[in-house]
Parts: C-alpha cells; sequence; structure tokens
C-alpha cells in the first residue's frame, strides 16, 4: 500500500461488503439503521473509487486493477468510467469544447430540491455516453478492457446474486449500490451549482468540517482538488488552508454539508442567484504558494497520473 | 424490521419518483418549445410590425459582382469540430463537436412583391436552423483524397481540426423569425436584446410543433411502462410468483432504461442550432471513391 491512510478507505468498503452480506444472507440483520448505513457506506465507497481512480492505493497494478472491480460492484458501475468522466472531462469543466457532462445546469426545475433528487437522472446518462465515444477513438483500449471487465465484475456478481434471491437483492443489494453512485452524481451540483468554473479559484464549493472529512476522505476540500489532482488526499486540508483559503469567497467554504443542504435544497424552495465569487481571487495577494499550471498542462498531467495515452498537447 | 413489503413500496417510491421526474423533465421542455413556437406569430407582410415569423426568399443586398459566381452566404451554420482516430482495425475518424456557431450577415427578404431590409446580427443574437440532413451532407466525408489529407492528423494527439460550415445563399427560400420595425429606410427585420433573429429552411413553428409533440407522448409513454412494471411486481402472488418477480426484474431494467431514454429525447429535440452534427469517416476501402480519384494502373 501506499500510504498508511489508506487503512481508512479499505476499512469503509469491507464495512460495506459487511453490512450488504449481513443483510443479504441473515433476515435478523434487516434493521432500517442497518440499511441507511448501508447507503451511507455505498456513498463513500463511491468517494473510495474517486480517490482510488486518481492515486491506486496499492503499489501493484494488478491489485489496483482487482481492487477497482470490488469496488465497480460497490457503486454498480464501472469505477474505470471515472478516468474519462470525472479526471479529465470534470476537472477541467470541458469535454473539448462541449459542457462537462455533469455540469449543473443540466437540470433547470424551479424547485431546486427536485434538481437535486433529478440529476443523476441526466448526469448518469450523459456520462456512459460520453465515456463510450471517448472509448471509441484509437489509443484507449487498455482502458476499454478495464472498463469491460468492472462492468463485467459489477453486473456479474449483482446478476448472481439476483439469481440467488432476486426480491433481497433487489431491496439489500441494488438499492444502496444505485443510492450511492447518484449520491456521488448529486455531488457534482452540491460543489459547483452557483460557482465560477471558469475561474481558477471558485469553481467549487468546499464543506471544510474536521469530522466530515474524516469520513469522506477529505472530499470537502474540492477547490484544492480540481486545481491539484496529484495532491493525496490526506493532505489536502492542509493544502486548502495554505492555497486555497485566500483566494476564496467565503461563501464557497461551507462549514457544514448538511446545513448547506437543508438551507438550500429544503428551506428556500428556489435555485440561489448566481453571485461573482470570481471577484475575490482577483484581489488576492499570495506569494508563497507555487504557481498555479495553466489547465491543458493540468490535463496533461492528469492523463499521465491515470497511466494514458495524451490526448491533448500540453 | 424491513419486511419484504415495506422495502417494496419504499423501491417502488424511489421508481415512481424517478419516472415522474423525467416525465416532468420532458414536459417542461415541451413548455419551452411550444412558448417559443408561440412568440413566433405569423407577421402578416401587409403590416409588418413586431416579433415573429415570416416567409420569402433570401436575396443580397447588392447584386452580384461576377455574374454566375455565387457570393458570400448570407448566414451561415458552422460547426467546430476535432477528429480523431477510431479504435480497431478498420481506419475511420470520429469527429467531435467542439462549438457551434451562426452568422447571419445583412440581406433582403423577397416576400410576394414586397422586399425587406434584414439587418445583420451578432453571433449571440443570429440562429441558423438548417434540416439534419443538409447538415450531415456538408460534413461528410468528400472521397479517398479528403480522408488521406485528415487521416493523419487525426492520429496526433491534437486531433484533426476542421469548421464545417453550411451556407445559406442568395435565392434560398427560409422562414425569418425577428423583429419587424419601421426605420428611415422603410421595414427592417433584425434581433432585439432580448430575442435572437432566426433563419431557417424550414417552417420553425411547424418543427417546434413536432418537437414539442414527441415530447408530451414520451411522459405518459414512459409513467404507463412504469405503472406496466409496477403491475407485473404487483400480481399476486406477490414475491413469491414468477409473474410477479418478472415484474421485479423488470422495474430494475426499466429504471436503467427511461434515464437514458428520457436525456435521448433531449438529445432529439434540441434546438439545430446547436444539434449535436459529430459524425464518422470511414477510410477508403468504405468510401466510395469518384472516377477520377481512381489511380490508373
Amino acid at each position: 500500500m501506499k500510504h498508511r491512510a489508506e487503512w481508512r478507505q479499505i476499512g469503509i468498503v469491507a464495512a460495506y461488503w459487511a453490512v450488504l452480506g449481513a443483510m443479504l444472507f441473515a433476515p435478523s440483520f434487516r434493521h432500517p439503521v442497518l440499511f441507511v448505513l448501508a447507503c451511507g457506506l455505498s456513498f463513500l465507497n463511491a468517494v473510495v473509487i474517486h480517490n482510488h481512480m486518481h492515486q491506486g492505493i496499492f503499489r501493484s497494478r494488478a491489485f489496483n486493477h482487482a481492487w477497482r472491480r470490488v469496488l465497480s460492484f460497490g457503486a454498480l458501475y464501472p469505477a474505470s468510467v471515472n478516468v474519462p468522466a470525472h479526471n479529465l472531462v470534470h476537472h477541467h469543466f470541458d469535454d473539448d469544447g462541449q459542457p462537462d457532462w455533469a455540469a449543473p445546469d443540466q437540470v433547470g426545475f424551479k424547485w431546486h430540491l427536485l434538481n437535486l433528487i433529478h440529476f443523476p437522472n441526466v448526469a448518469g446518462p450523459n456520462t456512459f455516453d460520453g465515456a463510450q465515444r471517448w472509448a471509441a477513438i484509437g489509443g484507449r483500449e487498455e482502458f476499454k478492457r478495464q472498463y469491460t471487465w468492472d462492468n463485467l465484475f459489477a453486473f456479474g456478481v449483482t446478476g448472481a446474486l439476483i439469481v440467488h434471491d432476486l426480491w433481497s437483492t433487489l431491496f439489500f443489494v441494488v438499492l444502496p449500490q444505485l443510492y450511492g453512485a447518484r449520491c456521488i452524481l448529486r455531488i457534482n451540483l452540491i460543489q459547483h451549482d452557483g460557482c465560477d468554473t471558469t475561474s481558477e479559484w471558485n469553481h467549487s464549493r468546499n464543506f471544510v468540517g474536521r469530522a466530515f472529512n474524516w469520513i469522506m476522505c477529505n472530499n470537502g476540500f474540492h477547490t484544492i482538488h480540481h486545481n491539484r489532482a496529484g495532491l493525496h488526499w490526506s493532505v489536502l486540508a492542509e493544502a486548502h488552508d495554505r492555497e486555497v483559503k485566500p483566494r476564496i469567497d467565503p461563501s464557497l467554504d461551507e462549514p457544514s454539508m448538511v446545513a448547506y443542504l437543508a438551507r438550500v435544497f429544503l428551506l428556500t424552495p428556489a435555485r440561489p442567484a448566481a453571485k461573482d465569487v470570481a471577484q475575490a481571487e482577483s484581489g488576492a495577494v499570495v506569494s508563497d504558494t507555487p504557481a498555479l499550471p495553466a489547465r491543458d498542462v493540468r490535463w496533461v498531467e492528469a492523463e499521465r497520473a491515470a497511466d494514458l495515452a495524451p490526448t491533448r498537447a500540453a | 424490521m424491513l419486511t419484504h413489503e415495506v422495502m417494496g413500496v419504499f423501491a417502488l417510491g424511489v421508481l415512481w419518483l424517478n419516472a415522474v421526474l423525467v416525465a416532468l423533465a420532458a414536459l417542461a421542455r415541451a413548455r419551452d418549445l411550444l412558448v417559443m413556437r408561440a412568440v413566433m406569430k405569423p407577421i402578416d407582410p401587409a403590416r409588418p410590425d413586431g416579433y415573429g415569423v415570416l416567409s420569402g426568399r433570401l436575396e443580397a443586398l447588392a447584386p452580384q459582382v461576377t455574374p454566375g459566381v455565387a457570393g458570400a452566404p448570407l448566414a451561415e451554420l458552422l460547426v467546430e469540430q476535432v477528429g480523431r482516430y477510431a479504435a480497431g482495425s478498420k481506419r475511420a475518424i470520429l469527429w467531435h463537436d467542439r462549438s457551434h456557431a451562426s452568422t447571419i450577415r445583412a440581406s433582403k427578404l423577397a416576400v410576394g412583391d414586397q422586399t425587406f431590409e434584414v439587418d445583420a446580427a451578432s453571433e449571440l443574437q443570429a440562429r441558423v436552423w438548417l434540416d439534419a440532413a443538409t447538415v450531415a451532407a456538408a460534413a461528410a466525408c468528400e472521397g479517398r483524397a479528403a480522408f488521406e489529407a485528415t487521416f493523419p492528423a487525426a492520429r496526433k494527439a491534437k486531433g484533426a481540426a476542421r469548421t464545417v460550415c453550411i451556407p445559406i445563399v442568395a435565392g434560398t427560400t427560409v422562414w425569418l423569425v425577428a423583429d419587424a420595425r419601421r426605420e428611415d429606410r422603410g421595414i427592417v427585420l433584425g434581433a432585439t436584446t432580448a430575442a435572437p433573429i432566426v433563419v431557417s429552411t424550414f417552417d420553425p413553428r411547424a418543427w417546434l410543433g413536432r418537437r414539442a409533440t414527441w415530447l408530451i407522448l414520451f411522459a405518459p409513454i414512459a409513467l404507463a411502462l412504469c405503472a406496466g412494471c409496477t403491475a407485473t411486481a404487483l400480481r399476486p402472488p406477490v414475491f413469491d410468483g414468477t409473474v410477479s418477480k418478472l415484474g421485479g426484474l423488470a422495474s430494475f431494467i426499466y429504471f436503467l432504461l427511461v434515464l437514458p431514454a428520457g436525456t435521448r429525447m433531449r438529445d432529439l429535440t434540441a434546438l439545430p442550432h446547436t444539434r449535436g452534427l459529430r459524425g464518422r469517416w470511414d477510410g477508403p476501402a468504405a468510401v466510395a471513391a469518384t472516377p477520377n480519384e481512381i489511380p490508373k494502373s
């Protein structure tokens, strides 16, 4: 393993599989608390997919590929899809001139809560459609192989469980799987709606609570993750304080995600009006941090980190 | 404890909530298209006034300088694309749209025995609507030479860049959606700060009506299929019977399919000036070579 901190991620996935297994094979464990826990762990499983697809947690390539399969089953989608959908397109808010497949403006209900619920219904198909087109280009055969194996494992194991016990699998395995997969898509709306994705430092909303970030493996620090995708998740909190805080509009540093969700989606029916958040970075004085490389350079770095053939000249 | 009955109700709730949202999104899009159509009121050529649609022949402001040579296009749809080589043993180029733009130059619209001046429009205010077949034909591979000239660049990381330009030339019958206002030079058709100018080679009102109808039909069909899956899953003996089990499985598959169906409807009803073009050029083996391109042996 590359980092000791990865044990937290392995623990999350082990706990998730244990809860799913218990509910599926032992009816006495089918308790609402365990079901809610399974849904929460499924979301965290998707967070682990995100981290793993940025930096494989094992030194061994074979172990990393095997781990992708395990994670793919937990989310019922191929973990490899994160490479084009997240690492390349979403990190740059750009599909080679076209919008990010998970751009917040893909949904437009006036009642903002409906946007939160509906968002995965649009971003999900966009993602798989985009990934198919991306994979059809030459030089991406290794990605296609991984994508196919991830799919075969995720749907193969789920299918076998369905054959074993249809209803229990649908209720106690598939529902948590889908919950996690859909919630990780919703994060795109939560972390970018109302932000300025053309700016360098005010494109994302951060959730900076300490306990939240312990559980979420620091995925609340989204701005620094976008800008320095090569940083390990365990060091994002310090990097956020050092590089992001001086340049970000204070309204994009939310102390609590629960409070944000309640305020924006439950207590206020309408979508919040856009605000010029990028102004914060124009006046920021930051002298002791390295300059941010150009977006094209970051694109190439992201491709290299994901073991991909270059698709763009730096 | 979570019994199958409790979880069944919960799962059906999730299924229906999302099916209804997909249907509502389609209906909201249909409403937007119908609102757009309602704004495009037919303009009476005898008393042109306000925003609406007029059909006529598009003409250049000044006569052609060189007889027999086509002048500059009066309106153009421009699709910027990048081509990259396709995976697999067959040589092919896959095109990806980078941007869509429309340009409308100053011209005249002849309607019966009347002529109205058409103002040029900025890229932000111009919309050129062409039928999908015309656009696809303009983007198709012209032959072996074009493919061979493009393929090396498509093999590189940057890809092969091109701009597909589809012009509307003088003499074309168009539907013009614009604001008709009286100025010193007569009646002028143009954009307003709030409404764009559309030059279309087909009736935009009919097009919008048809697309809205598709979306309106999609919503009840999607919900009827959901109802069918639900009814099958609830067929007694619920949970134990084969029909009920098939209904459960069908509900799961329906959930996985109705979402891409919703986004497909969105793409099918995209406004023509932003509609995805993409496309594929197949290598020489599949491209019919014209006689003068066949090498002499």
